[in-house]
């Protein structure tokens, strides 16, 4: 059986009301998504909050969903737009100057506990100015660069994700490589 | 840093964050069994009885203005009219998000204009006839002043990448503003940036295929020229 009509069969048990439908599919899209949310509001409680919290929607709304339709787009898209929201909610309530540290960098973190060799060392430090360059852009741009580049979504995936036009989706991209490539580049300098 | 870098130094971070291991699982399964399906519509129900007879009030009320409106006809007033403009099919086709506001921006000689705008901040504008309540769409999507749009045009038919593509008989779309805003930390100085900004998203067409141009028009040039692949389109 292909994993297509495994994950069919999975809707059509949750349409039918039965739970393990919804195991199987998150046993499949757990990972994905929590790391998505992660990396867009950089703190693994609130990214496996907005997960569990779109799964169940998935749950609640699944009659709302065409079997015939890929479920882990639909179910990415929940979760991206989420991480928008809750990182949009953060920014109204912490100070700006507080940003650069809202969330410690895990290879920051790594590099200066655990020193290796140095092709280790310079990956961490690249991880580490990814991670502070990421958290500095505004979260819809951060989003789409999260949905690119971590999740391998085109322009036209992105803009059924977010709910934006393609012209606007390519026009965050730009704005956030733009930025990317300013900030990472004054950091080598 | 390349694409390719960035992906995967991205993958890295979320493998190192969040191990595949994760298991979402007892906790959904927890919420789920402690919340079964269809318990919202339930604890409604649960509602004290006072509490369903006043929604019952205020529903039969409101039921009775709308019936002594219907066989009393005649003007709209400036809340119906926007009621239409918010329900007209047009609308709806032309918006792509969920309406957010809608405004009565004017009633005057029997007919009252409604601006409907979505919540990603297209707009549309609804003239609506006070008598036939017959909904007509003016125009579609946020414009630029004539001002801003001479400026655009001046900067697109100059720049040698569009002016190149205009020589080869591309055609110009519909120009739409930009609010691009920008807020973080300056990397030189250290300092917290935050402002706004109007620019204009230029679309050309050619053999079927769409480039945009992204024009600054403080700076008077084109930011971003990006091709129907999606790419950066440099300078010569």
């Amino acid at each position: 059986m292909d994993s297509g009509s495994t994950e069919r069969d999975a809707v059509a048990r949750m349409k039918a009301g039965d739970i393990v439908g919804l195991a199987a599919l998150v046993d499949r899209y757990q990972v994905q998504a929590v790391r998505t949310a992660y990396l867009i509001v950089r703190e693994r409680p609130l990214a496996e909050d907005i997960t569990q919290a779109a799964f169940i929607r998935a749950y609640e709304r699944i009659d709302q969903f065409d079997i015939e339709r890929p479920f882990g787009p639909w179910f990415l898209r929940s979760v991206a737009n989420d991480a928008i929201k809750a990182v949009k909610r953060a920014r109204r309530t912490v100070a700006l100057g507080r940003e650069s540290d809202e969330a410690a960098s895990p290879a920051m973190t790594q590099a200066d506990t655990a020193p290796g060799p140095q092709a280790l060392l310079e990956a961490a430090e690249d991880a580490a100015a990814v991670w502070d360059a990421l958290g500095r852009l505004p979260p819809e741009q951060r989003a789409v660069t999260v949905l690119r580049y971590f999740d391998g979504m085109s322009d036209a995936e992105i803009a059924d994700q977010v709910d934006a036009p393609p012209a606007t989706v390519r026009w965050r991209l730009f704005a956030a490589r733009t930025k990317l490539r300013t900030w990472l580049g004054v950091r080598a300098e | 840093m390349q694409a390719e870098a960035l992906r995967q130094t991205l993958s890295s971070i979320a493998e190192d964050a969040i191990p595949r291991t994760t298991d979402l699982w007892p906790a959904i399964a927890g919420r789920i069994t402690e919340e079964p399906r269809g318990s919202d519509r339930r604890r409604w129900l649960r509602l004290p009885r006072v509490r369903i007879l006043q929604a019952a009030a205020v529903a039969m009320a409101l039921a009775a203005i709308v019936l002594v409106q219907t066989l009393m006809p005649g003007q709209l007033t400036a809340a119906q009219a926007a009621d239409i403009a918010r329900n007209d099919p047009q609308v709806a086709a032309l918006l792509r998000g969920d309406i957010a506001i809608v405004t009565v921006t004017s009633t005057a000689n029997g007919v009252a204009t409604v601006v409907v705008e979505d919540s990603q901040g297209q707009q549309v504008t609804v003239a609506v006839d006070l008598r036939s309540r017959i909904a007509t769409v003016v125009y579609h999507g946020p414009q630029l002043s004539d001002e801003l749009a001479a400026r655009a045009l001046d900067v697109v038919r100059s720049d040698p990448r569009t002016s190149a593509l205009l020589e080869q008989g591309a055609t110009i779309g519909r120009l739409m503003p930009i609010q691009v805003s920008f807020e973080g930390t300056d990397p030189v100085t250290g300092e917290p940036t935050q402002g706004s900004e109007t620019w204009a998203q230029v679309p050309l067409e050619l053999g079927g295929k769409e480039w945009d141009a992204y024009v600054d028009l403080p700076m008077g040039r084109i930011d971003q020229l990006v091709d129907p692949q999606g790419q950066q389109v440099r300078m010569p």
